[in-house]
């Protein structure tokens, strides 16, 4: 799993690690109860304060995409969300609608919406089945 | 270059009206010793500076050809050394009939040539020291070893022989004049061609310091670096004086070379027997000031110039170094620090500058006394009047070590502060024959002693001597302990050095008038 | 966070050198954990305050506070628990880099020998060279290793990487990251003074940009790349007037506009895309530029 920070971007560094490992959890890069690179070695690598990859993983604990076992390291955890359905169903709905908004900012039609979004869905399988 | 100028023309000034009769160079006069390190300095800051700041490689790089820098050095060089020498030797009209003898000419004269010798030869050292100290150091010992050693082993073994003296006087002379002229020439041509064919090593240009610290490295195992920052901080200190540790090794060395040729020329000549047991054969140190001893003089200018480098190192050397900050930022109370430098400086001086020539004089005079271990009462007497000087001029130094960036800068400014000192003193004190001429203090002194206040005296130099003790200290430690220095600090320095110099003259009347009244009644 | 409990505290610090204004008038906090950059051109007036932190110049004017504690006078008691690593870095000559770390210790309460042989094996130091014989970058290694083997809560960085090598540059950056803050990241704080901006750009969690002895900027760094963006449009037709996004600084040539933009508002951004636009393109400036155009 390659992450990469980009300090060009308005996002901050943490909230890039969250991301970067929440999408190679959805294309199968990296598989539940799959080890994360500890803290320092990551740090070190991506030469960034220990602190922020600190602060991403706790992020990603909180959010319940990784469980940490202590002295073993963090691990990608199950996906099994410990939000009620309709709770996620909701933040889904809240997502959608910004892409909808945007996709009318750049003038993509719905049509168009549509189907860029099941390219992509097909491409996280596809990558999901080859990483199997 | 200008301030060195200045010194040398007043050094010569100096020279120039203070000359006496009875006054043979090899005595030591202080002035003209003075007058030939000035010039060594003057030499080896034209070089030594450009060299330990690494801006010669700058200056080399310049569309000159490496000849024309080198006599653009020279040339200034050479102007500061004929005009002091033509102060020293040229008799203005209105001079005539002070009483100068053609005897007083001559040492002139050989002044001028002990000048020349070792300025011609200190571009050399301070070339292949690296460093304008150490270029002084070593330029100081070469004419030094080529002429009191072999001159005193000609002396001696001539007057074995029964040469007159007049004789003795005219080959040492011959010999001098031949011996330093060739050594300086030879000197000189050797930096030219050094110079030409210079190479911008760039690190490590340090003889001197290198070669100490490679020497000293396993000596002071004793005082192991461990756990303890006492013991730590006190070994540091003692390794920070180590040009002066070179400077007392070569004088150790000639001394001991200088004996052992004796040995073997008298040996050769198998009489040295009876010449050993009675202890004519070679002098001692007496207490009959710059008397007849012909060490005496080098060895009196030596105990006076160690306690002034090793103050001056004491701070100096670690701001040249840069560790100076690095030592204000530890977790260690500057206090402490100051103080240990402080103690470890005195130590220092004390062990080089005042037991080292000890042994050697004591070795020098009746062995048989000497291994009694009785040392002679005149040395005691020495010992114990050159403690408290130079305690004295060991902490002057190491406050203008405070002050100063370099420790030559250092050196100068302590040395400048005692030669006020000196110089006060004669002049309040009247120049010349002093022992026969009285001021306020000298007779004070003399009063003090007949009315039986001599306790009171004692006590009074005492105090003296323990007030500007802690004065230099607490004024020192403002010096070190802090990065900058306002500018009321320089003249408080400079008021500070005034009241020392015009108070300790006035002691030293007073001391000198009991001495002499002691030495009538 | 209650400000005594910071690790340096500076408020309205005046410092001058005879008629010149050094500092005039700075303040600062650090927060323990934190990394924070201290950033200016030469003479702002960084040296100057770091070396009133460590009580090596008086201030003339202001407060500071280092744990707490007044550095002029609980000496001892703040510098125990800082390490300074300075820009001239400077060791004795006679002294090997064993006996230089022996020297060091010999005034610290603790010591950690496992980071030391760790750091001296990876840094491939001989133990028993020669200070003499240590290239300049084998020096600030050194200095490094002596400024974390105690274990400081503050490691003061003054200029650590300027005439290294990128080798030796990039493994200072993951000694600190490493060695130093992995032990205790809570009380672990860092204050880097340098002009290598792009090297600590991912260390740095706020910073302080200064000039003429005055803060300029003075934020966390998420919070600056937020608000410090560069903006490249091109338009379909001749470009509007922008003057309503009071740009730092504009460029344009024909259609194409380039503007950086000191206070980056989503409202802003959303305004200029608004217009008719053939290609819009929005970056946060990086720690450098950032400096560079907060001091042009």
């Amino acid at each position: 799993m390659f992450i990469q920070i980009n300090f060009s971007s308005p996002k901050p560094a943490y909230l890039q690690i969250v991301d970067q490992i929440k999408w190679a959890a959805a294309s199968g890069a990296i598989r539940a109860g799959e080890p994360l690179p500890s803290i320092r070695p990551l740090s070190e690598q991506l030469r960034i304060n220990r602190n922020t990859v600190a602060k991403a993983y706790s992020e990603l604990e909180s959010q319940g995409v990784i469980e940490t076992s202590a002295g073993r390291g963090c691990f990608l955890k199950n996906p099994g969300s410990p939000l009620k359905k309709e709770v996620r169903h909701e933040l889904m709905i809240e997502e959608i609608d910004g892409v909808i908004v945007q996709a009318h900012h750049l003038q993509i039609s719905g049509k168009d919406l549509l189907r860029m979004v099941g390219e992509r869905l097909e491409h996280f399988e596809d990558s999901n089945n080859n990483h199997k | 270059m200008l301030p060195y100028w200045l010194g040398l023309l007043v050094a010569a000034i100096f020279v120039h009206f203070s000359a006496t009769p009875n006054d043979s160079f090899w005595d030591g006069h202080p002035a003209r010793m003075l007058l030939v390190i000035l010039g060594a300095v003057m030499g080896a800051v034209s070089f030594g500076v450009e060299l330990s700041s690494n801006t010669l490689p700058l200056l080399l790089v310049q569309p000159l050809s490496r000849n024309r820098l080198w006599w653009e050095k020279m040339s200034v060089f050479g102007a500061a050394l004929t005009t002091a020498s033509l102060v020293m030797v040229v008799r203005t009209p209105w001079e005539e009939g002070w009483g100068w003898g053609s005897g007083i000419l001559v040492d002139q004269w050989s002044a001028v040539v002990m000048l020349w010798a070792v300025a011609l030869s200190i571009p050399l050292w301070t070339l292949v020291a690296g460093t304008a100290l150490g270029g002084t150091v070593l330029g100081l010992a070469g004419p030094f070893i080529l002429s009191v050693p072999l001159v005193a082993l000609i002396e001696i073994t001539m007057e074995r022989r029964g040469i007159d003296f007049i004789r003795i006087a005219r080959v040492v002379h011959t010999y001098l004049s031949v011996a330093l002229p060739v050594y300086a020439l030879s000197c000189f041509l050797a930096a030219w061609w050094r110079f030409c064919h210079y190479q911008a090593k760039g690190n490590g240009g340090d003889l001197l310091a290198g070669f100490a610290a490679r020497s000293t490295r396993g000596r002071f195992v004793f005082l192991r670096s461990g756990r303890d920052p006492f013991w730590n901080l006190v070994r540091k200190e003692v390794l920070l004086h180590r040009v002066s540790f070179v400077m007392a090794g070569l004088m150790t060395g000639v001394w001991f070379l200088f004996l052992a040729m004796l040995a073997i020329v008298e040996g050769l000549r198998g009489q040295i027997t009876d010449e050993v047991k009675n202890g004519t054969l070679i002098p001692t140190l007496s207490l009959d000031g710059f008397g007849i001893g012909l060490f005496a003089g080098p060895l009196v200018i030596y105990a006076m110039m160690i306690p002034i480098l090793v103050g001056a190192s004491a701070v100096a050397e670690e701001r040249t170094l840069g560790t100076h900050l690095m030592n204000l930022t530890l977790p260690s109370l500057r206090r402490g620090q100051w103080g240990i430098k402080c103690l470890v400086a005195v130590g220092v001086s004390f062990v080089l500058g005042l037991v080292l020539p000890c042994c050697a004089s004591v070795v020098s005079s009746d062995v048989r006394q000497a291994l009694g271990s009785i040392p002679s009462r005149e040395l005691l007497q020495l010992a114990l009047i050159l403690t408290p000087i130079q305690l004295l001029m060991v902490l002057a130094a190491t406050w203008a070590s405070a002050l100063c960036q370099t420790t030559l800068r250092s050196a100068g400014l302590a040395t400048v502060m005692i030669a006020s000192l000196f110089v006060w003193t004669v002049i309040s004190l009247n120049i010349g024959d002093f022992w026969h001429q009285g001021v306020v203090s000298r007779a004070v002194g003399e009063m003090m002693l007949h009315d039986g206040l001599k306790a009171a005296m004692i006590l009074l130099a005492v105090f003296s001597v323990v007030g500007a003790v802690i004065a230099f200290l607490v004024l020192g430690y403002r010096g070190f302990r802090g990065l900058e220095r306002r500018r009321w600090e320089h003249w408080a320095g400079f008021g500070a050095v005034c009241i020392f110099v015009l108070f300790m003259s006035q002691m030293a009347g007073i001391l000198l008038g009991a001495l002499h009244g002691q030495g009538q009644g | 966070m209650k400000s005594t409990d910071a690790v340096i505290e500076i408020r309205g610090l005046h410092k001058s050198y005879g008629a010149t204004d050094a500092v005039n008038g700075l303040d600062l906090m650090v927060r323990p954990g934190r990394c924070y950059g201290f950033f200016g051109r030469n003479g702002a007036g960084k040296t100057t305050t770091i070396k009133c932190l460590l009580n090596l110049l008086k201030p003339n004017q202001g407060t500071v506070r280092v744990f707490g504690r007044d550095p002029s006078k609980q000496e001892v008691e703040v510098k125990s628990r800082l390490a300074y690593v300075p820009d001239q870095v400077a060791f004795y000559p006679w002294m090997t880099v064993n006996e230089t770390l022996r020297y060091l210790e010999s005034f610290r309460r603790k010591w950690n020998r496992d980071i030391e042989n760790d750091l001296l094996e990876r840094f491939d130091l001989d133990a028993s060279k020669l200070t003499t014989a240590l290239s300049k970058g084998q020096r600030t290694q050194l200095a490094l290793i002596s400024a974390v083997c105690p274990e400081p809560e503050l490691l003061v960085l003054d200029e650590p990487t300027s005439g290294l090598d990128p080798i030796v540059r990039r493994e200072f950056i993951e000694t600190v990251i490493g060695a130093y803050q992995e032990a205790d990241p809570e009380r672990r704080t860092i204050l880097v003074s340098t002009h290598l901006i792009r090297e600590f750009e991912g260390l740095i969690d706020e910073f302080t940009i200064i000039n003429n002895g005055r803060e300029v900027v003075s934020m966390e760094a998420d919070t600056a790349r937020r608000q410090f963006q560069r903006v490249r449009a091109r338009f379909v037709h001749a470009p509007p007037d922008l003057a309503f996004a009071s740009p730092r600084s504009m460029r344009r040539e024909g259609r194409e506009v380039e503007m950086v933009l000191h206070e980056a508002a989503p409202e802003l951004l959303e305004r200029l895309r608004g217009y008719p636009l053939e290609s819009f393109d929005v970056e946060s400036l990086s720690l450098e530029e950032i400096f560079v155009s907060s001091l042009r």
